[in-house]
């Protein structure tokens, strides 16, 4: 029984490809166990009632899907809230993160304090932060009440009230998020030679008009990445809402990723979880897939 | 008429002095190029002219106009970035234009005027492009195109061929040149290469540490340097500096018994230097100076002979592949006229009346 010869350029193409996927392995391992087999087992949940008791699991196709639109207002008003959310959010801090960068990327005095003042939010862990913003919020003796009071106005209960609670989380969230997204504009920023603004200046443009056709328009890959993140953080926030108002009152500050939470680990209808966790997985990839697509043609001139 | 005037312009940062006090006229439809080595304030100059930089002290007149408070855009003038700084986002033809759009300039105008830069040189096909998809002398010749679109009279250059090779900037020195010409500007150019200076320019100034060491034409920079450092600075080798001592029949080259240079000056004999050009020293079968060739350096059209003096170095540039061999001794020699005689202290040229090295009347009537 002679075995057979191999090819030694074969042994050792095989040999390579052998490497290769060891290589890959301790990173595949990771990425299956906690993100591919996750999505998946999620995905594949969502068609399944939630076993109770002796009840197992039984097969329900789309009716969770179902449930969500036609029988399920407080999925709508969530759904609504984060939208809002999103809306509101992710222009504002975009654009004091940028008005901020052109200001601290002058030349002042102090502007190193500045600089610094501007991402101290950042850096703060999220939960920190929304206790800072809890006493401002307080009411009655509460930052801004006092402020208020200072100048006549009633008492305002922020956090407490379902016409402010919403926007009053989203305050926090601005405040946080615009520190952090100025660190990439400034690194943008100062990436620009200066020999481009004495060559508009030169040529008579004015500090305006630099901004405007030279300055944003090399900004705009920077634009395009902070805002993939920002849409991506919109979706993804927990921490401030469960620190400050638990969704509250009546789930006018909830939001898609805090009723998953709700829905799965406080009634334990995990199975409908899944469902709502698959919808927002479609938006969050939609809108990344959509953002690289169609906006990265338009912006990336090299 | 684009005549610059600098009066005692000064530049200070903190501690530094970029510019020390400089008096300049640069005359209408001059080619003038800022000569030196790095840090003696070449392109602080030339920002303070276009506006970019204000002086610590003096006055900037263009064209008459004292200029020194206005901003950049109200100078008439325009500029060439050493790395160019055009607009990554912008296309070859809005690059040229932008000013033109910035300042109002009518539609038609404005399409005139593109066509004959692009015209004048040679961008025609790639005026939809982005600079990234330029090769170095293209993103250059758009630079220019830019600079010469404002149709201002008076254009500034930063060190605008650094980036090319050699054979490239040979070529965009003469279109440079040309350009200059063909359009009656005024120039002022900045570079720290030499052999671009002598052949660019109407006007040399030469700087050092903030202060003009010497403000001529070129050949008169070359031929006449007022100092011993601008007799370093020029030429490919630069001239030779040698110390020289007294001995009994006039001043010799340090170390050397002869031949004789100079008539020893009365007064002030001590610290005197020598200069002469490689080019001027000849291999001759006559008297002269007595060297040791210690290296060849063939360059092609001629050969630089590194030779030893009495212990100091002297080229000298002799035509074609040169004969001598290393290790050989020849007699260098030159004309009288080719002597320049620098003080040490201070470099300044000082007048003496040379002697021919080939022809040495004392020694011919003495001791030989
Ligand atoms: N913004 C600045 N701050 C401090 N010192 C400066 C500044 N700009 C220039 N200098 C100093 O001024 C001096 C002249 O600088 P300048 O840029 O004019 O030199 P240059 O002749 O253009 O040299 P190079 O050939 O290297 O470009 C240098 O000593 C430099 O260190
Ligand atoms: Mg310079």
């Amino acid at each position: 029984m002679a075995r057979p010869v191999g090819d030694p350029c074969m042994d050792r193409r095989l040999l390579t490809t052998i490497y290769a996927w060891l290589l890959l392995l301790p990173a595949m391992v990771l990425l299956v166990a906690f993100t591919h087999y996750p999505t998946v087992a999620t995905f594949w949940a969502s068609f399944f009632s939630t076993a109770r008791g002796r009840r197992p699991a039984s097969f329900l196709g789309l009716d969770h899907y179902r449930r969500m639109i036609t029988d399920d207002p407080v999925f709508l008003q969530v759904v609504w809230n984060n939208f809002l959310y999103a809306l509101v959010t992710i222009p504002l801090s975009i654009g004091i993160a940028l008005v901020m960068a052109l200001w601290v990327n002058e030349r002042l005095a102090g502007r190193g304090f500045l600089r610094m003042a501007y991402f101290t939010p950042t850096v703060l862990p999220m939960v920190a932060a929304a206790n800072i913003w809890l006493f401002f919020y307080t009411p009655g003796f509460g930052l801004l009440n006092q402020i208020i009071a200072l100048f006549g106005g009633p008492d305002v209960n922020f956090l407490g009230s379902p016409e402010t609670a919403l926007w009053s989380v989203m305050a926090v969230s601005v405040w946080k998020e615009a520190g952090f997204f100025m660190i990439f504009y400034l690194a943008a920023l100062q990436s620009i030679p200066p020999s481009l603004k004495e060559a508009a200046k030169l040529e008579g443009a004015s500090d305006f008009h630099y901004v405007r056709r030279i300055v944003l328009p090399l900004l705009m890959p920077t634009t395009l990445f902070v805002l993939v993140n920002a849409v991506i953080g919109a979706f993804r926030v927990v921490d401030h809402i469960v620190a400050m108002t638990g969704g509250g009152p009546s789930n006018a500050s909830s939001l898609l990723l805090f009723y998953i939470y709700e829905t799965g680990f406080k009634f334990w209808d995990t199975s409908y979880a899944a469902a709502l966790t698959v919808v927002l997985l479609a938006v969050l990839i939609t809108v990344s897939v959509l953002q690289v697509t169609v906006l990265d043609k338009r912006i990336h001139y090299r | 008429m684009p005549e610059v005037v600098l009066d005692g312009l000064t530049r200070r940062f903190g501690e530094t002095t970029a510019l020390a006090g400089i008096d300049l006229v640069i005359l209408d439809g001059a080619f003038a190029v800022l000569l030196g080595p790095s840090g003696c304030g070449k392109s602080t100059t030339l920002r303070l002219i276009a506006g970019l930089d204000t002086a610590t002290s003096g006055r900037i007149r263009i064209d008459g106009t004292d200029v020194t408070d206005r901003p950049p855009a109200k100078r008439g003038l325009s500029m060439v970035f050493q790395n160019y700084a055009l607009f990554p986002h912008l296309s070859v033809a809005e690059n040229i234009l932008f000013g033109l759009k910035v300042r109002r300039v009518p539609a038609a105008d404005r399409r005139r005027r593109l066509e004959r830069a692009a015209d004048i040189l040679g961008l025609g096909a790639l005026l939809g492009r982005k600079p990234s998809q330029l090769s170095g002398g293209q993103q250059q010749r758009v630079a220019l195109a830019r600079a010469i679109v404002a149709e201002s009279r008076l254009c500034l250059m930063d060190e605008p061929l650094s980036n090319l090779d050699a054979k490239l900037r040979a070529e965009m020195r003469h279109e440079i040149r040309d350009l200059q010409r063909r359009l009656d500007m005024t120039m002022i150019y900045v570079t720290h290469d030499q052999a671009e200076a002598l052949s660019m320019a109407d006007q040399v100034v030469l700087m050092r540490d903030g202060r003009i060491e010497q403000d001529a034409a070129p050949a008169e920079l070359y031929e006449r340097p007022a100092t011993a450092f601008a007799a370093s600075f020029v030429g490919t080798p630069p001239m030779n500096l040698l110390p020289l001592d007294a001995s009994p029949h006039g001043l010799v080259v340090a170390g050397t018994s002869g031949p004789v240079l100079a008539e020893t000056p009365g007064g002030h004999l001590s610290d005197l230097v020598v200069g002469v050009r490689p080019e001027a020293l000849l291999p001759g079968a006559g008297p002269g100076f007595p060297v040791t060739v210690t290296d060849l350096d063939y360059q092609g059209a001629d050969t630089v002979l590194v030779c030893d003096l009495g212990g100091h170095n002297l080229l000298a540039r002799v035509p074609g592949h040169a004969a001598a061999a290393q290790g050989s001794e020849l007699q260098l020699t030159c004309a009288a006229t080719d002597l320049a005689f620098f003080s040490a202290a201070d470099g300044r040229r000082v007048a003496l009346s040379a002697v021919d090295p080939a022809n040495q009347p004392h020694i011919l009537g003495g001791v030989v």
